[in-house]
């Protein structure tokens, strides 16, 4: 009888030890959510040399709006007309995203717009070039991802030509994503 | 930092103390051998209702997963309070059943209200109920030791030494 007794207990500590155990793993397991902290953008914006009066930077400096001008049958340069900086390591490439109007007679009006990422030593490390075919744009690919290092300061370098008899008051707007991984 | 606690805190307390219940039962000679598994398979019950708050997690409102969890909790505390009123009942076992009140219901009782003043962060309930466990404690006390045998009377019951 007594034999009995402590094979019951047996089976029963042995069972109390699986649950205890497993049911604590699951509790713990549900203390761990998953969590977002807001940090500053290691990698952001600032003004070039070229900025003024063309730049709008947004909130936290992670959103940059350029102004650009275009004349017939010229190129126009912007050396820096935004710059990047980071404060940590990290690697960098631009995506194109939209461009509008598309597949219109307006665009015509453009023969390209080139954005080239300028690194800190002056060495062109990637290139979007936007290319007009009649009334179509043709879209980039994305450019390579390069690595930046912490308190490097890089720049965007922007050329416009507009085609020979370009009408006045044409525009176009370009979306580019700047990806930091 | 102070931990959250989450409403699935009460099955895991719950788990514990049906677990404990069980582990005694099988050691005590007043219960027949199926009550500890019955005490077992409660504590099972639990792990499985726990894995299912698991997977439903973000399905179930805070309120449901707190109702269901201290649901469970008050079960597991009914059950231990109704081996106290069995052991002092039934089987008349006043040694046994004052042993058990002071080392596993009013410990259990107290660890519950304790956890349930962390979960909705008010200290007013740990102190109300310490004061009240104490103030029961005191009083059961007093009248076992003013007049064992007139308290038992009291509850109608004959002593079974």
């Amino acid at each position: 009888m007594i034999n009995r007794r402590w094979l019951d207990f047996l089976i029963i500590l042995l069972i109390s030890m699986f649950v205890v155990s497993a049911s604590a793993a699951v509790y713990y397991g549900m203390l761990l959510p998953s969590s977002a902290t807001v940090k500053v953008a290691p990698v952001h914006f600032i003004a070039g040399n070229d900025s003024s009066g063309i730049l709008s930077l947004g909130t936290n400096q992670t959103y940059a709006m350029l102004t650009l001008d275009a004349y017939p049958n010229v190129t126009l340069y912007y050396d820096q007309a935004v710059n990047i900086t980071a404060s940590a390591d990290k690697a960098i490439r631009l995506r194109p995203i939209s461009i509008s109007p598309n597949n219109d007679p307006s665009v015509s009006n453009f023969t390209s717009v080139v954005f080239r990422l300028i690194r800190a030593d002056m060495a062109e490390v990637g290139v979007l070039s936007y290319t007009t075919n009649g009334n179509m744009w043709n879209v980039p690919a994305s450019t390579s991802s390069v690595p930046i290092t912490s308190g490097e300061t890089w720049a965007i370098k922007i050329e416009i030509t507009a085609t020979p008899g370009a009408l006045s008051g044409v525009s176009t707007n370009i979306v580019i994503a700047l990806d930091v991984t | 930092m102070a931990l959250e606690l989450l409403p699935e805190f009460f099955l895991f307390l719950g788990i514990d103390f049906f677990v404990a219940v069980a582990l005694l039962c099988s050691i005590m000679d007043y219960f027949r051998r199926s009550v500890a598994y019955l005490f077992e398979a409660a504590a099972v019950f639990g792990y499985v209702n726990l894995l299912m708050s698991q997977q439903f997690l973000y399905f179930f409102s805070e309120y449901m997963r707190f109702a269901y969890s201290f649901l469970y909790l008050a079960l597991a505390l009914a059950g231990i309070v109704g081996i106290n009123f069995y052991l002092v009942i039934s089987k008349r076992a006043w040694s046994t059943a004052k042993l058990f009140a002071g080392t596993v219901t009013l410990p259990t009782v107290l660890i519950s209200v304790f956890f349930f003043s962390l979960y909705v962060r008010d200290t007013s309930y740990t102190l109300t109920a310490a004061f009240l466990s104490s103030a029961i404690v005191l009083g059961t006390a007093i009248a076992f030791l003013a007049n064992p045998d007139k308290f038992k009377d009291w509850l109608g019951k004959e002593v079974n030494k």
